[in-house]
């Protein structure tokens, strides 16, 4: 078989995967060791230097960019000698380390220019092994089954890449590495290296769209030579780029007056731009974006709010939404109860990023009334009881009380659940400090914000009105028999300590209170109370979101989601008596943060930015700390995880294994009546709850951990049910199925006309072996798995295409953030 | 992963921190080694009973109608075709409606004062299943008894035991409480049995199909493991409860979760509601006779949530066609535990707790305007059979609308709540129900037993006078 393979004599140990190039790891470290697998075509042998995955499409794509002007796109060269690079002269030296030294520095006085200020010193090695791959082939030509191109080596070429070293050199791009990173420094903690492009890519499309890339994304993006590339990824996703191609499109057309749309589009797309970062039509949208600056350069047409080009995002704006509506609890009470209008709510303060703390003050201040509903009062709305059951209608107490629990819990990150029943004493000294100090009359207080806020259905016959009411009065809604008729706009309470909060009142949900006990309202973070004549609620809302407690704890839930582990974990169980580094608590509570003053500094830059939660999510996927491999060369210990020594691995979402599974497949097909408009993915569809008839997928999404919106909330345990409908489920028997019009499978078989088996040779297959795997898990195969597959495959022919879809959908990587 | 040791855990606060940071945020896997039996403390020593090696508790949901069933109260309201008899002295028993169980009163107790805590389904549903009140804060880590009675016997696991310890029947998957904090080999799988086989159930020409692709994938996830001893470490967490599913495909399977048309026959199928009891019956008899690893198979009947026109026979759903429904299934799974035995000739009912009961009881007397009954913590009933129970017996009474109890029938001379059902469970089972958990994520102990009830400190405790 061919010789692919160089020898440097190098020795090292641990095999790595195909993918695993990550920045900052040296030619030096390739290491040696071979994996030997019978009946594989290309073993590698001992002592290789090999190329492959992105590094290889990194090397192949610039030699053919930048190289092959002058060398030729095989290495051939012109016709001088000085410029063939495969006729084994080298005129500079012809080792790794001096052809380095030749690219790095130039030649001088020829067109050889020095290129150690474009590309990095690990990318030039790539490129030296490219060249010396090519020599390779260039003698390989003669024998029986030569290989055409470039990218036929990412077949051919077995290998392993090195182990990541221990404390490699990692830059520190932002304020938050100079924490992390100097922690660690200062305790002497090893941590793994950067994450490849590849698992760069995979990981910050789950995190920050909910669903994997496209292959075609994949390749573009491990081919881009641009030293930016992760930090313009991060911003295409979050649709913060939108203003780069705005830019870029007025540019042109400021240099070129004359151009239509359709020229400036297609000069924009040859420039790399895209609409979408793996937009199939991206000449379409982009002439749409185009056309859309054009009118409004004109001023014929205003953009309109809804086209396109504003929504670059779209699944970053389903995932967050989603988040939030999960937050929120919206769907509890039923889906008529303002679900809807709430959902739209909460997508569009995330289209036009409205300042978290503005949304926030808005949610705690919202009115409706029967008749003029409001979306906003979704989260108010949603605090009646756990659920409202026929004609039980719940106690006005309980509703406050419930919401003075959420509030303080998803604003101010502390859980008061506790003390709604009883004092904090003798119950949490061993759970939370600041709240075993606290007393059951405090949460009274914090409740009593509410005690004349009124939330309610208009008319007792629930199922037939999906309106709430949330209105502030003096006094209770009048009521008859049958309920809640009316209510009393008495403009003040008579009694101004009459805070509409009854401490004799029954209780459905908690221990009875207590009605010798003083209430009135009084913030329980500081023992503020509402200034006099103030709406009491809108007072709360004031406290809470310019404590900065409430920015400590949105920039916390935000990180938890993209690091796995908060900085206070749970993100919720925030002890505010052990916070403050410079005044510890007394032995032998500890400070609870683990990097307390990052928690600050990334609270001071939220407020700074305005409460901007598209800055929060840039500023963490920017930074190194969050681009860490999840491989580690040497010991681990556990007690690593809270220095995040490395990515820690968090089992997806039960929407973004489905979502995943249904865009790697290509097979989306379930319909779902009451929502004939809908896309196919979990993660957009309007209700987890309701309309969602089609038992499988409904099944599939429980028992993978989807929250109910109410009494269960999102979970990403394991269970045999799970892997049993992995495993076995029709829902995924369709997906992998060749005859599954449109199908992964089905347009792979499709493609490659005519397909003959047998007939191969060889590199459709391996094509097609890569092609599942970057669709399916986002990377590459390594050597051995592709020796494996293409083995099984030409064994079992379609059926083994199947085999292969359904086998990567069950590997074990698939339903995580890794 | 496994082998962490407490120690290295500084005070018992950063515990729960642990626990999700030890578990990569797969959460569960890290609680293994905490959940170690020196952290599973007793308060007293109780003498656990025995007896039992699996339970099935029937979850009558929407709650019952005592005075409709098993606490039969005749009134101007009871019509002429429940052809109310008395089966036995002191028993009087709507023969019309519940035929099969009318004639086997000795077969199972009657227990007359069960009590609920809460009018809500959810969370009573909660209640039958947690043995506590719902609360938000602990709903993560409360595991169902399943649950625990799974992790109690994963010792006792042997390595053919193919199913999963805990096993579901026509569960709504939102009110299914699953493992909370326990390792999810604990969780339940959940079947709906009225559509037909589960896919893990495969036919001849699948089973080629699936162990090739088994194969294939085993291959390639060991490739995975090779390249990278750090990360095959989070890998082969998650792969140990795939290899769980994998051996549900035993070709075994078939027969356990197939309806032979004999069954399908005598079990008949329900029309109303969620699934079909008869099926999950004949299925869950099998599963027992399979011996193959379940011990808590827990089934739901929906829905008893009758509020109109209970007595209309032509209303969609009704008293007759609820009673009838359970009493054709649950006569024959009685009568099929008894006549089939297992390997050593004994009959699968001395080895198998049997508990029917709802999340509460319906109010008595006449029918409220919507010729319905409402909900009622105040009184309700419950089948208890097999494992030692002994049959024929009825403990407590209720007035003559049956709203009341009147007499509570057992030594605590309260009523019976889902507490003491759960414990009486545990105790069959061999389980000491006065363990406690007390390691958390929360930091709070969880008890086997609540030791707090919605009204304060309350005893609760097995049922001792069911098994005389």
């Amino acid at each position: 078989m061919v010789m692919l393979v160089l020898f440097a004599g190098l020795a090292a140990d641990g095999v790595v995967d195909a993918n695993a190039i990550a920045p900052g790891e040296s030619v030096d470290d390739v290491t040696t060791d071979t994996v030997t697998e019978p009946g594989t075509e290309a073993t590698p042998e001992e002592g290789a230097i090999v190329l492959e995955g992105e590094a290889l499409a990194f090397a192949a794509s610039t030699f053919k960019a930048k190289c092959a002007l002058c060398h030729g796109e095989e290495g051939e060269g012109t016709g001088e000698a000085a410029t063939n690079l495969v006729d084994e002269v080298w005129q500079h030296g012809g080792t790794l380390e001096e052809i380095a030294q030749t690219i790095s520095e130039g030649v001088e006085k020829t067109l050889m220019r020095p290129q150690k200020d474009k590309y990095t010193p690990e990318q030039i090695a790539d490129l030296v092994k490219y060249i010396k791959l090519l020599a390779q082939e260039k003698h390989a030509e003669d024998a029986p089954s030569a290989l055409g191109t470039a990218t036929e080596l990412t077949d051919e070429v077995a290998g392993k890449l090195p182990a990541a070293p221990n404390v490699p050199v990692v830059a520190r791009r932002n304020f938050i590495d100079e924490h992390i990173f100097g922690k660690m420094e200062a305790d002497g903690i090893p941590h793994a290296g950067l994450a490849s492009d590849v698992e760069f890519m995979r990981r910050v499309y789950l995190d920050l769209w909910g669903r994997i890339p496209t292959a075609e994304a994949i390749r573009r993006f491990v081919s881009d030579g641009a030293p930016d590339k992760r930090d313009l990824l991060i911003d295409r996703l979050l649709g913060l780029d939108a203003p780069r191609i705005r830019r870029a499109a007025l540019d042109l057309k400021e240099k070129n007056p004359d151009w239509n749309p359709e020229a400036i589009a297609k000069e924009l797309l040859a420039r790399g731009y895209r609409e979408e970062a793996e937009d199939p039509d991206a000449l379409d949208s982009l002439m749409r974006t185009v056309g859309g600056i054009f009118r409004e350069i004109d001023g014929k047409e205003e953009v309109r709010e809804g086209q396109r080009y504003w929504l670059v995002e779209m699944p970053f704006l389903s995932k967050w939404t989603f988040f939030f509506e999960d937050l929120f609890r919206n769907g509890l009470n039923g889906e008529g109860s303002n679900q809807k209008p709430f959902r739209e709510y909460l997508w569009n303060n995330l289209k036009f990023n409205v300042p978290y703390d503005y949304m926030v003050r808005e949610l705690l201040t919202a009115s409706a009334t029967r008749g003029r509903s409001n979306a906003a009062t979704g989260f108010l709305a949603r605090h009646g009881t756990l659920r409202n059951v026929g004609a039980v209608y719940p106690n006005h107490e309980d509703i406050c009380d419930e919401i003075a629990v959420y509030a303080t819990r998803n604003f101010l990150g502390v859980n008061l659940q506790c003390i709604s029943c009883h004092d904090g004493a003798d119950h949490l000294e061993e759970v939370n400090l600041w709240l075993s100090r606290r007393t059951r009359e405090e949460f009274w207080r914090q409740a009593a914000f509410f005690g004349r806020t009124y939330v309610f259905k208009p008319t007792v016959h629930t199922s037939l009105n999906h309106e709430f009411a949330v209105l502030d009065a003096a006094s209770m809604p009048r009521r008859d028999a049958a309920g809640i008729v009316g209510y009393d706009f008495a403009a003040t309470a008579s009694n101004p300590d009459d805070c509409g909060y009854a401490l004799d009142a029954e209780t459905e949900l908690r221990m009875p209170r207590d009605p010798n006990a003083k209430v009135y309202p009084e913030y329980i973070m500081t023992d503020q109370r509402p200034a006099a004549g103030a709406n009491p609620r809108a007072e709360f809302a004031r406290m809470i979101t310019s404590d900065l407690q409430f920015a400590r704890t949105t920039v916390n839930l935000i990180w938890s989601k993209f690091m796995t582990v908060g900085i206070v974990d749970p993100p919720f169980g925030f002890d505010p008596a052990r916070l403050d580094p410079d005044n510890p608590p007394p032995a032998p509570w500890t400070i609870q943060p683990s990097h307390p003053r990052l928690l600050d500094a990334l609270a001071s830059d939220f407020i700074e930015h305005g409460y901007d939660l598209r800055h929060l999510m840039r500023t963490i996927c920017r930074s190194n700390a969050y681009q860490l491999t999840a491989r580690f060369a040497g010991e681990y210990k556990p007690e690593y995880d809270r220095y995040y020594a490395r990515k820690l691995v968090r089992r997806l979402s039960a929407e973004e294994i489905y979502d995943s599974m249904a865009k790697a497949t290509n097979v989306f097909g379930h319909q779902v009546k009451a929502y004939p408009d809908w896309n196919g993915y979990a993660m957009d569809l309007p209700s987890p709850l309701n309309g969602l008839c089609d038992e499988p997928l409904r099944e599939f999404l429980f028992f993978l951990g989807r929250g109910d919106r109410g009494t269960k909330e999102p979970d990403t345990n394991m269970s045999v049910i799970q892997s049993s409908l992995m495993v076995y489920s029709d829902l995924l028997k369709k997906k992998v199925r060749g005859d599954t019009e449109e199908s992964r499978v089905n347009t792979l078989l499709k493609g490659h006309p005519p397909w003959k088996w047998g007939e191969e040779g060889g590199k459709k297959l391996r094509e097609m072996i890569d092609e599942l795997f970057l669709w399916t898990l986002s990377r590459f195969p390594t050597a051995t798995e592709k020796a494996k597959a293409e083995k099984h495959l030409k064994e079992h022919r379609d059926i083994g295409i199947e085999d292969l879809q359904w086998a990567l959908l069950n590997k074990s990587e698939m339903i995580v953030n890794y | 992963m496994r082998n962490h040791k407490l120690n290295s855990l500084a005070p018992r606060l950063s515990r729960r921190e642990f626990i999700r940071v030890a578990g990569v945020g797969v959460t569960g896997y890290s609680l293994l080694p905490i959940l170690d039996p020196l952290n599973v403390e007793a308060k007293e020593s109780v003498k656990p009973r025995g007896g039992a090696e699996v339970c099935i508790l029937l979850m009558l949901q929407g709650g019952p109608s005592q005075v409709d069933t098993f606490d039969l109260k005749e009134g101007a309201w009871t019509p002429e075709d429940f052809d109310v008899q008395t089966v036995k002295p002191g028993l009087r028993m709507p023969v019309g409606t519940l035929p099969g169980l009318s004639r086997m009163t000795d077969k199972y107790a009657i227990a007359r004062s069960m009590g609920a805590w809460d009018l809500n389904h959810d969370r009573s549903i909660y209640y039958l299943q947690a043995g506590r009140t719902f609360s938000p804060n602990r709903v993560h880590e409360v595991p169902s008894i399943g649950s625990v009675l799974a992790y109690e016997y994963q010792d006792r696991r042997g390595e053919t035991d193919f199913l999963p310890p805990f096993i579901s029947f026509n569960i709504n998957t939102d009110i299914l409480v699953g493992c909370g904090m326990l390792p999810p080999s604990a969780a339940p799988m959940n079947i709906h049995s009225g559509r037909g086989a589960p896919a893990f159930v495969l036919s001849e020409d699948e089973r080629a199909a699936f162990e090739r692709r088994q194969n294939f994938l085993k291959e390639l996830e060991n490739e995975w493991h090779d390249a990278d001893h750090e990360r095959a470490r989070i890998f082969s967490d998650l792969e140990d409860y795939s290899a769980s599913a994998f051996m549900l495909g035993n070709p075994k399977s078939g027969e356990i979760f197939t309806i032979t048309d004999e069954d399908r026959e005598r079990y008949g199928k329900s029309q109303s509601g969620f699934g079909h009891l008869g099926f999950a019956c004949a299925m869950a008899r099998n599963i027992i006779a399979a011996d193959a690893g379940t011990r808590f198979i827990f089934m739901q009947h929906s829905s008893w949530d009758l509020h109109n026109n209970i007595y209309d026979k032509d209303y969609h759903w009704n008293q007759y066609t609820m009673n009838m429904e359970l009493d054709l299934a649950l006569s024959k799974l009685l009568d099929d535990l008894e006549t089939t035995t297992d390997d050593q000739g004994r009959p699968l009912i001395d080895k198998t707790l049997v508990i029917a009961m709802g999340e509460f009881g319906r109010s008595g007397g006449a029918l409220d305007e919507l010729k319905g009954r409402n909900h009622h913590i105040g009184s309700g009933v419950a089948l208890f059979a097999g494992a030692g129970v002994k049959g024929g017996q009825i403990h407590g009474a209720t007035n003559e609308t049956g709203d009341e109890i009147t007499d509570f029938g057992w030594h605590k001379e309260r009523p019976m709540y889902p507490e003491d059902v759960l414990a009486t469970i545990y105790s069959a089972m061999g389980v000491d129900w006065t363990k406690k958990i007390t390691q958390t994520p929360s930091g709070r102990a969880f008890e086997y037993t609540e030791e707090i009830s919605p009204k304060g400190p309350m005893d609760f405790g097995e049922i001792s006078e069911l098994f005389a």
